[in-house]
C-alpha cells in the first residue's frame, strides 16, 4: 500500500531576489519561491511565521515582513546572531534556501477589521508589525483608526526608515517614534525614553485594539501601562519563542499547555494572562 | 475469549516470525530491553520494566526527516521516496509482543501528539506498520507508581492483550480487527475459555487492584499544581530545582517525552547532507534559549518545574491524555534520586 501523506519537514526551495541593509545588525531579504505556481499559491497571514533552512548550517523561525498582499515575493528582517541568522546574512542575491510554512495563527483579521487600531512596536517587534501596518494600508477602508508607536534603544536601530517617512507623512496614520537613549555621535530631535512613554501621548477610547511585539522584558511594562485603558480581550501580543519544528511536535516553544506554533504566536491577553511563563 | 498456554507462546512466536517481524523484551545485563527476537524462547514475558520504552520503535533517538543537496544544486528529498519516511525495515508488520499497560498508555499519549494536528509521517509510517501485543504485570516493581497514575489495566492501545490468570494460563483480550485476525491465523495456540477461567480471571483482576492501586491518586492534582506555581508550597519547586542535575536522562527514559531538536550534518564532500532529529530534553539548560540569548527557563527550579506540570497538568489540558503513566522509568535513571511519586505526594500534602 502506497500512503500519500503530506511532508510538514519538507522545506521548498526559494530564490533570495533583493537584500537591503536595514541597520549594522539588521538586513531585510526578499524571496521568491522557485516555481512560479508555488509563488502565486503562496499565501499568509500578517504575524504568521516561516522556518527558513540554509542546508548545513540548520533551519530557524522567522516572522514574515512583507506583507500579503503583495504577492509576487514575501520577505523576512533578519539580526544577525547565531547560526542561521549568520550564514542568511552571508547569503548573496540570487542564492538559494529551503522554506517551510507558512506556520501560527497570525493577527486576527477579524477582531481588527472595522475596529481602531494601536499598535506598539520594540526594536525588532516592527518586523511582523511591518506585515500587519502595510496590510491595513493596502485595505485601508477596511480598518478603523492606525496609531504606531516605535520604540529602539537608539537611533541608528531603527528599522524601516523609508516606511516610516511615508506612515508619517499620510494623514490616516498616527506615527509616534521614541529611542531609549541617544548615544555620542547619534543625531536624533525626536521622543527620548521607553516606549511606554508614548502611551500616554496618544488619544484612545476604550474599545481600541492594541497589538503588541518587542522583547520579552517589554511586555509586562507595556501591559501595566495599558491596564484598565483597554479591554484585555483586545490587547494581542505576538510572543517569541523558539520554535524548531513549527508544527507542534518537538515541544521546545511551550508556553504552560500552550504551544506558540500552533496556538499562537500571537495571544490576546486574555488567553495569557494566567498562563505560567508567559510574560 | 480465547485462553493461550504459557508454553506456547514461543511456539506462537515462532510462527508469527515467518510472516511479521517480532520485537519483545529480551534479557540484558540483568536487565531487559524490547529487541527484534529470532526465535520464539528468546521474548521473556516476565521482565520487570525495560531499560528504554516502546517509543524508542516509532520514535527512535536519532531519524533522518530530510536529504538535501546544497547551494545552487539545492534540493530537498524526505528521507523516503513517497512522501513517507524511509522504510528500513521494508513494507514488513512488526508485532510488538510483551507491552506493559503503563507503556500502552504511552505509545496512545504519542500517537495524540504525532498524529494529530500536523501528522507526523516518520511516526505514523512505523505506527501503521506495528501490531501490539500487550502483557500484564503480575507485580508492581518498587519504582513504579502505575497505582498512582491508574494505568496498571488498560482498555484500548492494543491488539491482544495477555492477562496472567495462574502460572502457566494467560487470558487473551481482543483489543481490535487486526487482534482478531491474528486469532483467527494461529488457531492451533489458542484454546476457548470456560466458565472456570472467567473465574479466575475476576479474582486475578481483584487481585490485582489490591497489589497495585495507591491510596494517592492524581485526582485534583491539576488543581493544586495550579495553585502551587509560584508560592504556597513554591519551596517544593526549590527543592527539586536544587537537587536535580539537569542532566536530561528522566526524558530519555521516559515513555511520554516526545521532544525532540532538529539539527543538519553535511556529508565530506560538503556538497549534500541530511537534517535529523535527536531527542532532546527541557530539562537542559540551553532548551527555551530564542534567538540572542534570551532563556525563558532560566533556572533548573523552572525547568524541573516546567516538566513536572507538562506531565502532570499541560498534556491532559492540551490532549485529554496522562503525561506521565508510571512506569517509574525517570525514578530508576534519576542520578540525583529524585521520586515522582514522592513529587506527587508532596503536592497533594501526603
Amino acid at each position: 500500500m502506497k500512503t500519500l501523506v503530506v511532508n510538514p519537514y519538507l522545506p521548498i526551495p526559494a530564490r533570495c531576489t533583493k537584500i537591503v541593509s536595514q541597520t549594522e545588525l539588521e538586513k531585510l531579504f526578499r524571496f521568491e519561491f522557485l516555481g512560479k505556481t508555488i509563488q502565486e499559491n503562496f499565501d499568509y497571514l500578517p504575524g504568521q511565521f516561516l522556518e527558513l533552512s540554509i542546508p548545513g548550517f540548520g533551519e530557524a523561525p522567522f516572522s514574515i515582513t512583507s506583507t500579503p498582499t503583495k504577492k509576487e515575493y514575501f520577505e523576512f528582517c533578519v539580526r544577525k546572531v547565531g547560526t542561521v541568522t549568520g550564514a542568511l546574512h552571508d547569503l548573496k542575491e540570487g542564492k538559494k534556501v529551503g522554506i517551510r510554512g507558512p506556520f501560527g495563527n497570525g493577527f486576527p483579521l477579524n477582531d481588527l477589521k472595522g475596529r481602531d487600531i494601536i499598535v506598539i512596536a520594540g526594536g525588532l517587534g516592527l518586523v511582523p508589525l511591518r506585515s500587519l501596518i502595510n496590510y491595513i494600508l493596502d485595505k485601508r477602508d477596511k480598518f478603523g483608526a492606525l496609531k504606531i508607536l516605535y520604540g529602539t534603544k537608539q537611533p541608528k536601530e531603527l528599522l524601516f526608515r523609508d516606511e516610516l517617512k511615508a506612515w508619517e507623512e499620510r494623514k490616516d496614520v498616527e506615527l509616534l517614534i521614541t529611542v531609549d537613549a541617544v548615544p555620542e555621535g547619534q543625531e536624533w530631535s525626536g521622543n527620548v525614553g521607553v516606549v511606554t512613554t508614548l502611551i500616554p501621548k496618544v488619544e484612545m477610547h476604550k474599545d481600541y485594539t492594541a497589538v503588541i511585539c518587542g522583547p520579552p522584558i517589554m511586555y509586562k511594562f507595556v501591559l501595566r501601562k495599558l491596564d484598565g485603558k483597554l479591554r484585555e480581550d483586545l490587547i494581542f501580543l505576538s510572543l517569541e519563542r523558539r520554535m524548531r519544528c513549527g508544527i507542534g511536535k518537538c515541544g521546545h516553544c511551550a508556553i504552560g499547555p500552550k504551544y506558540t506554533c500552533l496556538d499562537g504566536p500571537v495571544f490576546s491577553y486574555e488567553e495569557i494572562k494566567n498562563l505560567q511563563g508567559a510574560i | 475469549m480465547p485462553l493461550i498456554k504459557k508454553q506456547k507462546i514461543p511456539l506462537l512466536v515462532d510462527k508469527m516470525l515467518k510472516k511479521f517481524d517480532v520485537i519483545g523484551p529480551v534479557p540484558k545485563d540483568e536487565k531487559y530491553v524490547f529487541s527484534k527476537v529470532s526465535r520464539g524462547e528468546e521474548v521473556f514475558l516476565g521482565y520487570d520494566t525495560s531499560i528504554l520504552p516502546p517509543k524508542k520503535i516509532f520514535f527512535p533517538q536519532e531519524e533522518t526527516l530530510i536529504t538535501f543537496k546544497k547551494d545552487e544544486q539545492l534540493e530537498f528529498k524526505p528521507a523516503l521516496e513517497d512522501g513517507t519516511p524511509s522504510k528500513t525495515d521494508g513494507d514488513r508488520k512488526f508485532v510488538i509482543f510483551g507491552v506493559h499497560a503503563c507503556d500502552i498508555h504511552a505509545i496512545l499519549t504519542l500517537d495524540k501528539q504525532f498524529m494529530e494536528v500536523y501528522p507526523d509521517p516518520y511516526y505514523i509510517s512505523k505506527r501503521a506498520r506495528s501490531l501490539i501485543i500487550g502483557v500484564s504485570c503480575r507485580e508492581p516493581k518498587e519504582t513504579c507508581f502505575c497505582g498512582i497514575m491508574g494505568t496498571y489495566t488498560v482498555e484500548k492501545g492494543f491488539d491482544l492483550f495477555l492477562e496472567q490468570i495462574d502460572e502457566d494460563e494467560f487470558y487473551v483480550i481482543v483489543g481490535s480487527d487486526e487482534g482478531r485476525k491474528l486469532l483467527s491465523a494461529y488457531p492451533d495456540f489458542f484454546e476457548a475459555s470456560t466458565e472456570e477461567t472467567l473465574e479466575k480471571l475476576r479474582k486475578v483482576l481483584k487481585e490485582k487492584d489490591e497489589k497495585f492501586a495507591d491510596s494517592v491518586s492524581i485526582t485534583g492534582l491539576p488543581t493544586l499544581l495550579e495553585q502551587e506555581f509560584d508560592s504556597v508550597n513554591g519551596e517544593i519547586w526549590e527543592e527539586l530545582g536544587e537537587k536535580c542535575l539537569g542532566c536530561g536522562t528522566c526524558c530519555l527514559v521516559c515513555p511520554t517525552c516526545f521532544c525532540f531538536n532538529v539539527v543538519d550534518k553535511v556529508e565530506l564532500s560538503g556538497k549534500e547532507g541530511l537534517t535529523k532529529r535527536v531527542w532532546d530534553s527541557c530539562l537542559l539548560a540551553d532548551f527555551a534559549v530564542i534567538a540572542g540569548g534570551f532563556n525563558f527557563r532560566p533556572t533548573q527550579t523552572s525547568r524541573i518545574r516546567y516538566r513536572i506540570y507538562h506531565k502532570l497538568k499541560y498534556e491532559l489540558e492540551r490532549g485529554g491524555i496522562l503525561g506521565c503513566v508510571g512506569c517509574g522509568r525517570c525514578n530508576i535513571a534519576c542520578p540525583a534520586g529524585i521520586k515522582m511519586q514522592d513529587v506527587i505526594k508532596k503536592i497533594k500534602g501526603e
